[in-house]
């Protein structure tokens, strides 16, 4: 079965037909060309591909894409931009929190969404949150270092802003992004 | 993934027509979390999917005095993070925080969850020690189960193929009805349960009026002995008593030996585990 669905990727709306048993990560990569989500395990259990829907972060390979009509969707391309990039992208580059990044985008998005929940997490609260993306080349010392130096610069951390849900921005062109 | 076609209805009722009108041909959809993962492995292959994760309204949290209400769409992380169960189930939102990781909590619902029947859920056992119910929706009308009679064996519910969840129910609990949720898990920190205990305690004095302990993983439905807990009731805590309860729900157990472990490595634990909730119940419940 087919439906018309309206996804905001990024900022950018889609008006695009899809099959009922699509998942959100076959239409990102196959259809708009995002491979900032990468498909590993296609289980929900290692998070490399991590996409924000309405916020929150949830496995693309297990969400049916259907399922996110109308809904705000937040790839790694969105979250920051070449020259103004987000406050843990920086942080992962500060601390070298990778090694080959296949991980990367999708430890970056959970991190960005556990700095808007909760602006100065603890150790043991950043591990507890980010148990689930795994990282095959084992960066995970300096992965919590950064997201604990990215929770320090995220802007506005006492005026909630909410970006990761912001809704259409534009048709086209990009959306602002975090 | 085979081809299916995903039915999205917008209310309870259409839902329960659609399974009327599919029957076995039709699955629901709860978060998908699960069912993505079987129906890429191809041990399920429905024609028809009935989405109930988005009908609007079926994911609210609502409560009375007696009752908290948890639509059946209602996912686990708004469960986990809601102010009304953090303040009145507070051992439930504990036991949510173990289960899985943060993306499969955003999706997965509460009514997928318990629909889902695997032996190795972490809320079975907490949600039967605090009494709660399940309100179905089918051809036969409104019909209401407890825990206990909804879950038959493994991956087994008494649910017929044209029958939803529409709510799970939850008594509140008693005043000074304390309790936690110990899970061990011999593989990663995040994984399924190998054992899961809920135990609560309520105090009179000094003495235990009542206790409630239901050990999950380790047989084919949730594991509750009245005789066991009524060992406790009328004693002040001693270790004696409760060595005997833990041993008596260890040798009760009746585990499926699989990688996480031997059948009586799993009845060790369970002795453990019941033994270490117990005491950490009754010093929540100010017994120890
Ligand atoms: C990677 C991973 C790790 C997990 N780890 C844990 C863990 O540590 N502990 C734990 O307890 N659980 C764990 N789970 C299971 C999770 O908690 C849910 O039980 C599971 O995802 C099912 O919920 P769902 O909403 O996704 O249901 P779905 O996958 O959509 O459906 C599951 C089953 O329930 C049926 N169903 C859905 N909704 C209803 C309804 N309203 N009425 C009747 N039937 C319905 C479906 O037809 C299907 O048979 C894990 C799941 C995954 C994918
Ligand atoms: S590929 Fe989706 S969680 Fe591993
Ligand atoms: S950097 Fe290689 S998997 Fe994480």
């Amino acid at each position: 079965m087919k439906h018309d669905v309206t996804l905001t990727v990024n900022g950018r709306v889609h008006r695009m037909v899809v099959e009922s048993h699509r998942t959100l990560l076959e239409v990102l990569r196959g259809e708009l060309k995002l491979f900032g989500a990468r498909e590993s395990c296609g289980m929900s259990l290692c998070g490399a591909c991590t996409t924000l829907v309405d916020g929150l972060p949830v496995s693309s390979c297990s969400y049916l894409a259907a399922r996110a009509n109308g809904r705000s969707i937040i790839t790694i391309e969105g979250l920051g931009r070449p020259g103004a990039l987000h406050p843990v992208q920086e942080a992962f580059l500060a601390h070298g929190a990778f090694q080959c990044s296949y991980c990367t985008p999708g430890m970056v998005l959970t991190a960005a969404c556990l700095l808007e929940e909760n602006p100065a997490p603890s150790v043991d609260e950043i591990k507890e949150y980010m148990a689930g993306n795994l990282c095959r080349c084992a960066s995970y010392g300096e992965i919590v270092e950064a997201v604990q130096a990215a929770a320090g610069q995220m802007p506005g951390a006492s005026a909630p802003r909410g970006p990761l849900r912001a809704g259409a921005v534009q048709e086209d062109g990009h959306g602002d992004g975090c | 993934m085979r081809p299916f076609d995903l039915l999205q209805p917008a209310t309870v009722d259409e839902a329960v027509a659609l399974l009327a009108q599919h029957g076995e041909d039709a699955r629901l959809l709860g978060g998908g979390a699960m069912l993505t993962i079987l129906l890429r492995q191809r041990l399920v292959a429905p024609r028809y999917l009935i989405n109930v994760a988005d009908i609007p309204g079926l994911n609210a949290i609502s409560s009375d005095h007696n009752t908290l209400r948890l639509g059946a769409a209602s996912t686990l992380r708004a469960i986990e993070r809601s102010d009304t169960i953090r303040a009145r189930c507070p051992v439930l939102a504990e036991a949510l925080r173990s289960v899985g990781n943060i993306r499969v909590r955003n999706v997965a619902t509460i009514g997928g969850h318990l629909a889902h029947a695997d032996v190795h859920l972490d809320l079975p056992p907490v949600l039967c020690a605090l009494g709660a119910s399940v309100v179905v929706l089918g051809r036969h009308g409104d019909r209401h189960f407890s825990l206990d009679e909804l879950f038959v064996g493994y991956y087994e519910t008494c649910l017929a193929p044209t029958e939803m969840i529409a709510a799970v129910d939850v008594p509140t609990p008693p005043p000074g009805l304390q309790g936690v949720y110990l899970k061990y898990c011999s593989l990663s920190p995040n994984d399924w349960p190998t054992v899961g205990v809920a135990a609560f305690l309520r105090a009179d004095g000094e003495r235990i009026a009542e206790a409630r302990i239901v050990v999950g993983s380790v047989s084919p439905r949730p594991l509750r002995l009245t005789e066991a807990e009524d060992l406790l009731r009328g004693e002040r805590l001693n270790s004696g008593a409760v060595a005997e309860v833990a041993r008596r729900y260890g040798r009760a157990a009746d585990p499926l030996p699989d990688i996480r472990g031997s059948e009586d490595y799993k009845r060790r634990v369970t002795e453990v585990y019941v033994r270490r909730a117990v005491e950490a119940a009754a010093t929540r419940a100010g017994l120890a």
